[in-house]
């Protein structure tokens, strides 16, 4: 009994942290860009075009990881680097 | 070690991959179809409006601005913002829309003559385009989330599919006929690595040209007023905000002049649209943009060059920006559109975004066929599956072919006509959801199948007979349009007729 609930428990966290995690880094990365040395204009549009490839990339991860613990031990560095550039944008 | 670990992950790609598919790959299907059938969109159009007149030679576009100026002048001097839209390769006539306190309008004019061309009331191909990214009966916005949403998952799945796949190319040169999900899964590998460049791009395209709703918050944090907002909008779609009036009437130059300045700075590309924004006012201002069809000149860049002028003194104001990021924009817009491709260009576009259909189709089918061998799967939820199947994959191509025959049916004088065209294809739809619930399954493909087939291959005979454009005059004419029309709608009749056989000899 408890070997079947958590194989239904673990998809289910890992969805919900593949989706909040992904929308999280997408949202810091469009303003971490602000960081990168050029106009305010192309580093906003150049985040826009990247932040769907961020998303995506954070998915397959949480996905991709053995397991949960990993998964987050994985996102953090870019988490923290993320927080760092945006900090520097003004936030 | 590492075998193993790898077996694990692609289990775990297969479970992410299969999830995402089930739950959007109705949706997706139903965009992918719809997003295809607007390669065609100005086709559609013209042969949704056979009261249009054929029209061999562009016209110089001089003369036809000059007819649209006068036009708007004199039908809608209160409007706020006037758009001309100029004639070009795939579409003969000028396009004229205004929107101001009276509401809006729009008309279509011969460039010959600038006379009014009356034709049916119909939203044609235009209808197609906007549901792919908007569907419809819905608020637009929520709509735009949804097929975000979606289109992200399809990213998702297609990337999951490929690390899925050990042996992708080997995969790719298999295909075991008649052998039930063996099947299934070998036609669903064809259609997905055959095209799998396309499927990746035009998906990726496909949020980027809806990125500033979708990822917003690069833009409020860089430009928190929402003056500074506007111009990164006018930068990226040449988009004109509203301004207030000035109150105060000033003449507007002429626009042969305003074309005479795009001419030069573009080496020779030709104007697509104007708008102007207070049209007679001292504040008006006017956008010329290029149009997009020439590659020969602008690449494949869907964000042409434009230029924003003050349209009482002919001040250059603003024009498109060279920039990287501006450009790499242009180009995955470009590519979406696949305004650039010339005619063998836009067919491989369709048989491309159809091998997306059949990728979508063909995933979806191999879902219920697994299923149905497994004794332990819940029989509840193989039954809808495979109803909803049935009502997506060819109901809904079913009603697209419906549309077609309302359009042709309908009374001209109708009210609020091309709304009741949409009305009927929905309409259609939920009669093929209800039969798919109420027949036995093989009956239901088999019925569908056979009724889209006799619908398609009706379609010409029915134009022949309400139209002025059956196939022999547009034969003889070199109506290339209508004749086109007639062929591709015969030869899918046969292909529906081919799927509705399969199953009945199954």
């Amino acid at each position: 009994m408890p070997a079947k609930v958590r194989f239904h428990f673990e998809p289910c966290l890992r969805i919900l942290l593949a989706t909040l995690s992904a929308f999280l880094l997408t949202r810091w990365s469009s303003i971490a860009v602000l960081a990168l040395p050029w106009s305010p204009e192309q580093s906003v549009v150049t985040g826009m075009q990247l932040g769907f490839v961020v998303f995506a990339a954070t998915v397959i991860w949480v996905f991709v990881a053995s397991s949960l613990r990993n998964a987050c031990l994985g996102l953090l560095p870019p988490t923290l680097l993320l927080i760092y550039f945006s900090h520097g944008a003004g936030l | 070690m590492i075998a193993p670990l790898g077996a694990r992950i692609r289990q775990r790609m297969a479970q992410l991959h299969r999830w995402t598919g089930l739950l959007l790959g109705w949706l997706l299907f139903v965009i992918f179809l719809t997003g295809t059938l607007s390669f065609f969109r100005q086709e559609l159009s013209l042969w949704m409006q056979p009261e249009r007149p054929f029209i061999a030679d562009p016209v110089p576009s001089k003369a036809a601005f000059e007819h649209a100026y006068q036009y708007l002048r004199q039908q809608a001097p209160e409007a706020s913002h006037w758009s001309v839209t100029l004639p070009d390769a795939r579409d003969p006539l000028l396009a004229l829309s205004w929107r101001g306190p009276e509401g809006r309008g729009q008309v279509l004019l011969n460039p010959l003559d600038g006379r009014r061309v009356e034709a049916r009331d119909t939203r044609g191909g235009d209808f197609f385009y906007r549901f792919h990214f908007q569907l419809h009966y819905i608020p637009v916005l929520l709509a735009r989330y949804l097929v975000g949403i979606a289109a992200m998952m399809m990213l998702i799945a297609l990337i999951t599919g490929v690390i899925t796949h050990k042996k992708i190319l080997k995969d790719f040169f298999t295909f075991r006929g008649g052998k039930g999900q063996r099947s299934w899964l070998d036609a669903h590998n064809g259609f997905s690595v055959l095209a799998l460049p396309f499927h990746l791009m035009i998906t990726y395209t496909g949020l980027v040209t809806l990125m500033m709703l979708y990822i917003p918050w690069g833009m409020e944090k860089a430009f928190p007023e929402q003056e500074q907002r506007q111009h990164l909008v006018t930068d990226v779609f040449a988009f004109l905000p509203a301004e207030p009036r000035s109150g105060e009437q000033a003449a507007m130059l002429p626009w042969e002049q305003l074309l005479a300045k795009s001419e030069v700075y573009w080496q020779g590309a030709q104007v697509g649209r104007i708008q102007v924004a207070n049209p007679g006012d001292r504040n008006a201002k006017a956008v010329l943009e290029a149009n997009s069809d020439q590659s020969d000149i602008l690449g494949i860049s869907g964000h042409p060059p434009f230029m924003v002028f003050d349209a009482v003194s002919g001040e250059l104001l603003r024009e498109k920006v060279l920039a990287p990021a501006y450009d790499s924009y242009g180009i995955l817009l470009g590519l979406h559109l696949g305004r650039f491709a010339d005619w063998p260009g836009r067919w491989l576009y369709v048989l491309l975004g159809t091998a997306g259909c059949c990728m979508l189709a063909t995933g979806l089918l191999l879902w219920t066929s697994k299923r149905r061998k497994k004794p332990g799967h819940s029989r509840a939820g193989l039954w809808i599956v495979d109803r909803l199947n049935l009502t997506t994959l060819a109901g809904f191509p079913l009603a697209v072919v419906a549309m077609f025959w309302l359009n042709r049916l309908l009374p001209l004088e109708l009210p609020g006509r091309a709304n009741w065209e949409i009305h009927g294809l929905f309409l259609v739809w939920l009669a093929m959801f209800l039969h798919a619930l109420l027949r036995p399954l093989k009956r239901g493909w088999y019925e569908q199948w056979m009724l889209a087939g006799i619908l398609l291959l009706g379609l010409p005979v029915l134009n022949l007979l309400t139209t002025d454009r059956g196939f022999p005059d547009s034969l003889l004419s070199g109506d290339w349009l209508f004749v086109g029309f007639d062929v591709v709608l015969v030869a899918l009749a046969a292909l529906m007729f081919r799927f509705a056989r399969q199953k009945r000899e199954s």
